[in-house]
């Protein structure tokens, strides 16, 4: 048992990396910073860590999906990002892909029940 | 009271902004690129953000900072993941065969000199100072492969596609297309024992009496010693070849193109070497004579002449051409044609 639940907690991370970029893009319609959307995406079931999420927008940025801008009017100087037109249609053809990946892995699982 | 409060407010906003500035600075160390200073600001605006979120409303004190730098991670790990792209002196790809020649190279040259410094004791020739040369040639043979390879890196050569361009894979070839691994091995063995012996043990190339006379070295010891870059320049190519023919395992163009290009080197330099420097013992013919106690044998002399400065190169031009030809016609019999089917 110990040994499966550490197995689970190597492979879990790895499930979740996939799926991080597309969590990412959902949630940059409107301008947010870094540490909002960890706390958001936390809020909404999807944990990560501010280490991964950080270097991970400059990586969106790099490849040309967000824009970014700093905000220094407030006394907090903060760096907000937003997905730019590339980045929608990016995000779009992801979430195509999502939605058939998850009906083909469900239609695995309910197929493996059926026969289990 | 009240002032006392105070004071230790000050003294934490303080501690929290050294320690703050301290891990960005860690950080930092480990950022390159332009945006360098960027990311600086936004990791400082992420640690405000991080510990507004834990001491609500509160000042931060040890606790707090040390749970977010713990959250954030190791300094160096975390620049990491900024500095996206995989920098490799020898990447995962070439590591292998950069690993099956150090070992060779790196093992062989200082036996051959532990060997030659063994000779000498058993010849009585032995000096302390030749015994560094064990360390010279690890050094070296380890610098040397090690510069070929990151060159090679640097240069990006895939070690799986063809050089034409092809992403396909190249068909399994056949038997006579194939360079066996021994080839090359065997090829990086002799070059390590002979250029380690000429580099840092060339009094030790010569005829040897137990008599009183001792050595007779063939060459011109300081003048060698004058012409090491040059040495290594050759030994770096020809490494070269031998590291290509390891990569490829087969005839390709790409290995045609980089034998010519290294045996063109390595004639013109030995040309140049043998050419240009008096690098042949000119009183070899006198002194073996001597040590061997032979009377005589004057045309010695001549012989010795026209060996060292006709024979000697036309050998090794003419071996050149014969291995740069041999590449050449396997390469266009088995390397080119079996590729496009």
């Amino acid at each position: 048992m110990d040994d499966n639940t550490k197995i689970l907690a190597n492979l879990l991370p790895e499930l979740r990396r996939g799926t991080l970029v597309l969590s990412v893009l959902s949630q940059l319609a409107e301008p947010v910073y870094g540490y909002s959307l960890v706390q958001d995406l936390s809020g909404k079931g999807v944990e990560v860590e501010a280490n991964t999420l950080y270097p991970l927008l400059r990586r969106l940025e790099k490849q040309g999906l967000v824009m970014s801008e700093w905000e220094t009017t407030s006394n907090k100087p903060r760096k907000y990002y937003m997905r730019n037109m590339k980045g929608t249609q990016v995000y779009g053809e992801l979430k195509k892909q999502w939605a058939e990946m998850v009906g083909c892995v469900n239609a695995l699982l309910t197929e493996e029940k059926q026969n289990g | 009271m009240h002032c006392l409060r105070r004071k230790s407010k000050m003294d934490n906003q303080q501690y929290a902004k050294e320690q703050i500035n301290r891990y960005v600075y860690q950080v930092s160390r480990f950022l390159f690129g332009k945006n360098k200073e960027d990311i600086e600001k936004e990791i400082r605006s992420l640690i405000d953000d991080m510990l507004e979120t834990k001491c609500q409303g509160r000042e931060p004190d040890k606790a707090d900072i040390e749970a977010v730098f713990a959250e954030l991670g190791k300094p160096s790990v975390l620049a990491g993941k900024y500095n996206d792209s995989k920098r490799y002196l020898i990447g995962p790809d070439l590591f292998p065969i950069y690993w099956s020649v150090l070992r060779i190279v790196v093992l062989i040259a200082p036996a051959a000199m532990l060997l030659a410094n063994l000779i000498s004791i058993v010849t009585g020739t032995f000096s302390w100072e030749n015994l560094g040369g064990i360390f010279s040639a690890a050094f070296m043979s380890f610098a040397v492969v090690t510069l070929i390879f990151a060159v090679v890196e640097w240069k990006g050569v895939s070690v799986d596609k063809l050089f034409e361009g092809k992403i396909e894979l190249p068909p399994v070839p056949e038997k006579k297309a194939r360079i066996s691994r021994a080839n090359p091995i065997v090829g990086l063995i002799f070059l390590s024992i002979f250029t380690c012996i000429f580099i840092f043990a060339p009094q030790y190339i010569g005829f040897w009496t137990s008599g009183h006379s001792g050595y007779v070295p063939i060459f011109n010891i300081a003048v060698i010693k004058s012409v090491t870059g040059l040495f290594l320049i050759c030994f770096g190519t020809s490494i070269l070849k031998e590291i290509f023919k390891l990569i490829e395992g087969r005839y390709t163009l790409r290995l045609m193109i980089v034998t010519i290009f290294c045996n063109a080197i390595n004639l013109a330099l030995i040309i140049y070497i043998f050419r240009y420097f008096p690098i042949w013992n000119d009183h070899f013919p006198g002194q073996f004579l001597a040590a061997a106690q032979i009377t005589g044998f004057s045309e010695l002399q001549d012989k010795w002449n026209f060996i060292t400065q006709n024979i000697f190169l036309g050998v090794v031009a003419f071996g050149t051409v014969m291995d740069t030809l041999t590449c050449v016609v396997k390469t266009l019999v088995y390397g080119l044609g079996r590729q496009e089917e």
